[in-house]
């Protein structure tokens, strides 16, 4: 896994590396059954406290991705499709946003842009 | 406690070039004394052994090392046993040595028949040099190395200049010592069993106390 | 809980110990402050050097006076200022090592020794900081130990050697079931390290709090008079006076980055948290 933690970003180091974690799966490059490193391990590579792993790896369970077994280490769960499906959905509203405020910031209009949306979706 | 003997073992072995300078010092010595000053090269090595028996103590105390030796989990009282198992070794060794010097020196220069005479009185020596660490190493622990050895020798001094006034004075000796003296001639075998058990009882007794010591003691 | 010390009291001239503190199995936990904060008293407690006039200290779960040897053996000792007579050399120290604990790995200690380059026939007193220093840990990690009590392991040492050191750390907490606490005046390193730490001051704990929600939450503030006026101070721990006004450090950072978008935030390194806590005034 190619991790990277930066420590000088406002945003927790958990949800960073929770974040990634997530997107990894989501693109299909974490399948189901893998198994994450342990944290102690994967908090000696990035050198992290180990609380740190462990909060995100908790928050990765919560969220549905991941399911730890007591003993053995924590597993990407069975692909859990309407949760993934709501995460892009997000995306693509999160993204839609970006591109509305940069058309207002050189002065489209809420027509200009409508209009450009259909464009789009007609040529894709 | 087997570890920490074999740390003093290791760090006094570094001395043994200036033990080898005493006993080639003793040697000669010996050598050129008259018959009657033979004993010195038993009494000096073992004497000389006792002291760096007790220098082991210098090296623990040395930069701060106690605070670790303390923290290990021999701990207090394994420490305590080690340092008097090793002296007792040591000291037997080196008395030991001393008498298979006296012995060949003697025999070199004057007789065996005359060694075997005098044979008895060798032990005491010994027996003395451990009564004496028996009531040197409770100071040691409890003032330390440096200060518990001054403590010491100042104690040895005092006897050695009591024995001398009263030798010179030409008091009597008390009866107890002028019985001894008697057995020793008469019945030596006698008189070394009750002195080797004074001084095993005194070695007993000092290393409880020495243990009671480290017990209490703060680092 | 591998380390537990509830209100323990130690007196000395001029200063007083009082303290309380835990350390979990498979936690890595640091003791820092400033020198003379009362580390060295506390890790001394730990390890039976001295006994505390109140309180208790317990080890494994069982108070210090009652362990027993083997017990003892499974914890892994690095003092600062203490250790095997420097007249001793490796090759020495092995066979005392392997009398003194049970459990002791000749093999792979020597092996360790050779890969970091530790001379085996040179005196302790001959290798260099950082080679003694190494030696050291190595020392405390021969034995299979449970339990690591380091005071001040990196002190003196270059950035590559305690990176390694802080290596050799991480490898050995990799099985879940050991513990290690750790002082150290270099506490940027442990943020790399520790889970959770201890600030103590003048004797007392003052602080303690996860590593993780202190990167993730602490923040320091920078404001000007103004900006301080009309601040809400609910949430600041502690305020420095500075040139261009004041220094405010915030355990809820998020709170004041979402109402007061413009401000200048800068994140609590353990460092910056530290000296907050101990020179700011308390608010």
């Amino acid at each position: 896994m190619n991790l990277i933690i930066n420590h000088s970003s406002m945003q927790p180091i958990y949800e960073q590396l929770s974040g990634q974690i997530k997107d990894l799966i989501m693109h299909g490059e974490l399948t189901e059954g893998t198994a994450l490193p342990s944290v102690r391990t994967l908090a000696r590579e990035l050198r992290i406290s180990a609380l740190t792993v462990k909060k995100s790896y908790d928050l990765l369970e919560q969220e549905g991705f991941v399911t730890t077994v007591h003993g053995k280490g924590s597993f990407v769960s069975s692909a859990n499709q309407s949760r993934m499906l709501e995460e892009k959905r997000r995306e693509v509203e999160a993204e839609l946003e970006a591109a509305v405020r940069k058309g207002r910031s050189c002065g489209m209009n809420n027509s200009e842009l409508t209009e450009l949306f259909y464009i789009i979706l007609e040529e894709s | 406690m087997t570890g920490l003997i074999i740390k003093d073992w290791k760090l006094l072995k570094r001395q043994g070039r200036y033990y080898g300078i005493v006993v080639a010092l003793a040697c000669v010595l010996s050598l050129s004394g008259s018959q009657n000053f033979s004993s010195f090269i038993t009494t000096y090595l073992t004497f000389m052994i006792t002291m760096f028996a007790f220098s082991s103590f210098n090296y623990d105390d040395f930069d701060n090392g106690m605070l670790f030796l303390m923290a290990l989990p021999s701990g207090r009282h394994d420490y305590v046993k080690a340092k008097y198992v090793f002296s007792i070794l040591l000291i037997t060794g080196g008395w030991i040595l001393g008498v298979l010097l006296h012995l060949t020196l003697f025999t070199f220069r004057f007789s065996l028949a005359d060694y075997l005479e005098i044979l008895p009185s060798e032990p005491v020596y010994l027996l003395l040099c451990l009564i004496y660490i028996g009531f040197a190493f409770p100071l040691l622990m409890k003032y330390g190395a440096e200060k518990g050895r001054n403590l010491a020798f100042i104690g040895l001094g005092i006897l050695a200049a009591a024995v001398y006034l009263i030798a010179k004075t030409g008091v009597r000796l008390p009866a107890l010592l002028l019985t001894f003296d008697r057995l020793l001639q008469t019945s030596p075998l006698t008189a070394l069993v009750i002195l080797t058990a004074g001084c095993i009882l005194v070695l007993w007794i000092s290393c409880l106390l020495s243990m009671r010591i480290m017990e209490k003691k703060e680092f | 809980m591998l380390v537990k010390l509830t209100n323990v009291e130690k007196h000395y001239a001029g200063f007083r110990l009082n303290c309380s503190m835990k350390v979990p199995e498979g936690s890595v936990t640091a003791l820092l402050g400033p020198n003379g904060a009362g580390k060295s008293t506390t890790f001394k407690a730990i390890l039976g050097l001295i006994f505390p006039e109140a309180g208790a200290v317990e080890v494994f779960g069982k108070p210090v006076k009652q362990m027993t040897k083997e017990e003892k053996e499974k914890i892994g000792i690095v003092l600062s200022d203490s250790c095997f007579s420097g007249y001793l050399n490796i090759e020495d120290l092995t066979p005392i090592l392997r009398h003194l604990y049970s459990r002791f790995k000749k093999e792979e200690f020597l092996t360790r020794c050779k890969n970091f380059g530790l001379p085996l026939e040179k005196k302790i007193k001959e290798l260099s900081t950082g080679m003694a220093a190494k030696l050291k840990i190595l020392i405390a990690l021969s034995h299979d130990a449970k339990l690591l009590i380091l005071d001040e392991p990196t002190a003196g040492l270059d950035v590559l050697a305690r990176e390694e050191i802080l290596d050799m750390l991480r490898e050995y907490m990799i099985p879940g079931d050991r513990s290690i606490l750790i002082s150290s005046h270099i506490s940027s390193d442990l943020e790399g390290l520790c889970d959770d730490f201890y600030l103590i001051d003048r004797g007392t704990i003052v602080m303690h709090e996860e590593t993780d929600v202190l990167l993730g939450n602490y923040g320091l503030l920078k404001v000007t008079e103004e900006q301080y006026r009309t601040l809400d101070t609910g949430r600041i721990l502690r305020r420095k006076k500075e040139s261009f006004g004041y220094s405010l450090l915030t355990d809820q950072k998020q709170f004041y980055q979402e109402n007061m978008p413009g401000i200048t935030m800068e994140k609590g390194s353990i460092d910056e948290v530290i000296t907050m806590m101990i020179r700011g005034e308390e608010i």
